[in-house]
């Protein structure tokens, strides 16, 4: 009896110290989309990092820029987001919106409801870096941003 | 929207401890005025009544005035106030009624227990009687700025909260008037309370005459309260608005229902008609209907403060 | 007796008129007031503002403004329309300027006042003893106790900084559209009035009888509301 009682014991803290262990590496490791394939020949273009790397979100090169197809030649069915993108701005911001729901990101931030035709998320979001800038600004910096396009001259 | 705390709320209860405390001065002296010229004359000083609105007066206008200086936000330049002058201001008058008030107010006092005052200054200081003896020959001036300032005082409490634009409710031309109603209530209150406690007799000529000045004063006091509200609502509007806010459901609801209406101003008017009729004054029932009419004009103070400052034009 | 309650009388008659009368006294200021060759207004141009707060940040930085307080705040409302197409309202929320101000006409010791020079509505800091009689008495709850200083505090259109270097407002000079126009109503070629011979505008308020000088050229209303 009692040797059944110390073996149930030791299996549940061996299964608990396991499930912890497992816990700690999952925080912010990065290294699923790191070790994709793109990043074979992309190492130059530096790591994935930020919150859209996390492992959890189980997100690969593809899943934001599209399938690999004739790359590198072209044509090709990647995307580039940025501001001298070919692609239309709802195409680009169609991709982020698979996942982000307008209403989310409207009760977040109102800014978004008045831009969600006129500009790319990438204007404001960057996906890469460690930190996305946009979302530490001080207030000052937050008006200087909109200052950005919004200008007249006097 | 809580009863206590919200957006539009600039002035806290002890504006309406303070608005409480100058009517009850005002009152206390406008009832020894009238306690001693209609029914005491030259014995007035012997009463406990009179004693007590004279003890009372003073305290009250100057705990009011401290609790004033306590709510500014800069305590120690409160003498400014005294230095600076703004006619167009209800606040700046208001200091100069207090402060003309006051000093009738230690005349008439002065007058009014002169005869103690010079027996115990005869063999000290003998110059004091000669000034009490100059100053008493001024006794009708006194007597009548006294009450000409008390009467101002007590609706000045009114004025400094309706010479606003912003709360309908407050900017309106019966608040004046209800608070002189009240604070004058609430000084003959103050007065019997005291006067019992000092051990006046409960059903002395004193009681006698001042429940014949209160009841027809709660009755007005009734009327103005009614006109108050009914005014609110004719006009329409925020005013209207603003008066259904005020005495519909919730908490302030409940205080003018049943703390102001009830307690404050039906049960004092029902013992005060009950007395006169079984005449039976004991101590507890004059003490117990000026508890009631002091609370009651406690929570008037307070319901018309925060419920005024709800609504906004 | 007799001649002493005559006396009384007489005096206090004498008194009650003194009295009554003077207020008149203090108003017979207005001929001074039409020559008046300064009278600053402000014009807020809702369908050019963008909401960026730019003048509420510069307002703080040129005035010294603490924070969790403001001398001037951009108030939004909505968003109007459907997801994608959608728009706010935003509203200036400063100082008007009044004509007749209610918290320079309770104010006990004339800390608040308009600057006969410009009408500009304005605080000695040093007068006020903090009672909050203007703060209570404002209809457009634009002033505030400065935590720094005790006293009242609010918008003076920078009376006390850009405008005596010679510069527009900080809330004018910050705007990135142009939303804001500040000018001397007294002078016809300005801007301003252009600006407002030009433009259907609205002032708040204005049935209180405080005859404010911040003008609104109000957007399309996005909402019916009774």
């Amino acid at each position: 009896m009692s040797r059944i009682n110390w073996l149930l014991m030791l299996s549940a803290s061996v299964l608990s110290l396991a499930l912890i262990s497992q816990q700690a590496h999952c925080n912010d490791s990065t290294e699923q989309i790191n070790n994709d394939s793109c990043m074979k020949c992309h190492k130059r273009n530096g790591k994935m990092q930020g919150h859209h790397a996390l492992d959890e979100l189980n997100l690969s090169c593809s899943s934001c820029h599209g399938e690999k197809g004739n790359h590198p030649k072209k044509p090709n069915d990647l995307m580039v987001f940025s501001a001298d993108s070919d692609l239309a701005v709802a195409t680009q911001n169609n991709v982020c919106l698979t996942c982000h729901i307008p209403k989310k990101l409207a009760d977040t931030e109102w800014t978004h409801n008045v831009h969600a035709q006129k500009v790319a998320c990438s204007a404001c979001h960057q996906l890469h870096p460690q930190t996305d800038r946009i979302m530490t600004l001080t207030t000052k910096q937050r008006s200087d941003e909109c200052q950005r396009c919004h200008s007249v001259q006097r | 929207m809580s009863a206590f705390h919200f957006d539009s709320l600039v002035w806290h209860w002890p504006i309406a401890i303070y608005l409480f405390l100058a009517g009850v001065s005002a009152g206390a002296m406008f009832f020894a005025v009238l306690l001693k010229h209609a029914c005491l004359k030259d014995q007035a000083y012997r009463s406990g009544f009179v004693q007590a609105a004279c003890i009372v007066a003073p305290i009250a206008v100057l705990a009011g005035l401290g609790i004033l200086v306590l709510d500014l936000t800069k305590p120690f330049e409160f003498w400014k106030i005294l230095v600076f002058y703004n006619p167009t201001s209800v606040m700046s008058i208001g200091v100069v009624v207090l402060m003309i008030y006051q000093v009738f107010m230690y005349a008439w006092i002065a007058i009014t227990f002169r005869k103690p005052i010079e027996d115990w200054c005869r063999p000290r200081f003998a110059f004091i009687t000669k000034l009490s003896e100059k100053l008493a020959r001024y006794e009708a001036s006194v007597t009548g700025l006294l009450i000409i300032f008390s009467v101002a005082l007590g609706a000045y409490t009114g004025f400094l909260l309706s010479a606003q634009p912003r709360f309908p409710m407050l900017n309106n031309p019966v608040l004046p008037l209800l608070f002189l109603a009240s604070g004058l209530s609430s000084g003959s209150a103050a007065s019997l309370l005291g006067g019992v406690l000092l051990n006046g007799n409960p059903n002395g000529k004193e009681v006698h005459f001042i429940h014949r000045v209160e009841i027809p004063l709660i009755l007005g006091e009734i009327v103005l309260m009614f006109t108050f509200f009914a005014g609110l609502i004719l006009s329409g509007g925020q005013s209207k608005m603003a008066a259904f806010t005020a005495i519909g459901e919730g908490f302030w609801g409940w205080v003018f229902w049943f703390g102001i209406m009830g307690l404050g101003l039906s049960a004092p008017l029902a013992m005060n008609l009950f007395m006169t009729a079984t005449s039976k004054r004991t101590f507890s029932y004059v003490a117990g209907t000026a508890c009631l009419s002091l609370l009651g004009v406690i929570l008037l103070r307070n319901f018309i403060l925060y419920t005024g400052q709800m609504t906004i034009s | 007796m007799e001649n002493s309650r005559r006396d009384f009388l007489r005096r206090t008659c004498a008194l009650v008129a003194g009295v009554s009368v003077s207020p008149f006294a203090v108003n017979g200021t207005t001929d001074a007031e039409t020559e008046q060759a300064i009278k600053y207004a402000i014009i807020h141009d809702e369908t050019k503002c963008i909401g960026c707060n730019a003048c509420v940040e510069a307002c703080r930085e040129t005035n010294h403004v603490p924070e969790g307080v403001t001398r001037l705040s951009i108030e939004k409302t909505g968003p109007y329309g459907e997801y994608p197409d959608q728009y706010y309202h935003f509203t200036r929320h400063s100082c008007e300027h009044c004509e007749d101000a209610p918290c320079v006409n309770v104010c006990p010791t004339g800390a608040a006042y308009i600057d006969k020079k410009t009408g500009i509505v304005s605080v000695h800091a040093d007068k006020c003893v903090g009672c909050q009689y203007c703060l209570l008495a404002c209809p457009y709850e634009i002033r505030f106790i400065n935590p720094v200083t005790k006293a009242a505090d609010k918008c003076d259109f920078c009376k006390e900084t850009n405008l005596k270097q010679g510069k527009q407002p900080a809330c004018v000079e910050a705007c990135p559209t142009n939303a804001l126009v500040f000018g001397n109503l007294k002078d016809p070629d300005s801007l301003i009035v252009a600006t407002l011979k030009a433009n259907a505008t609205q002032r708040n308020k204005q049935d209180l009888g405080t005859r404010p000088k911040l003008f609104r050229i109000t957007a399309k209303p996005g909402e019916i509301t009774l």
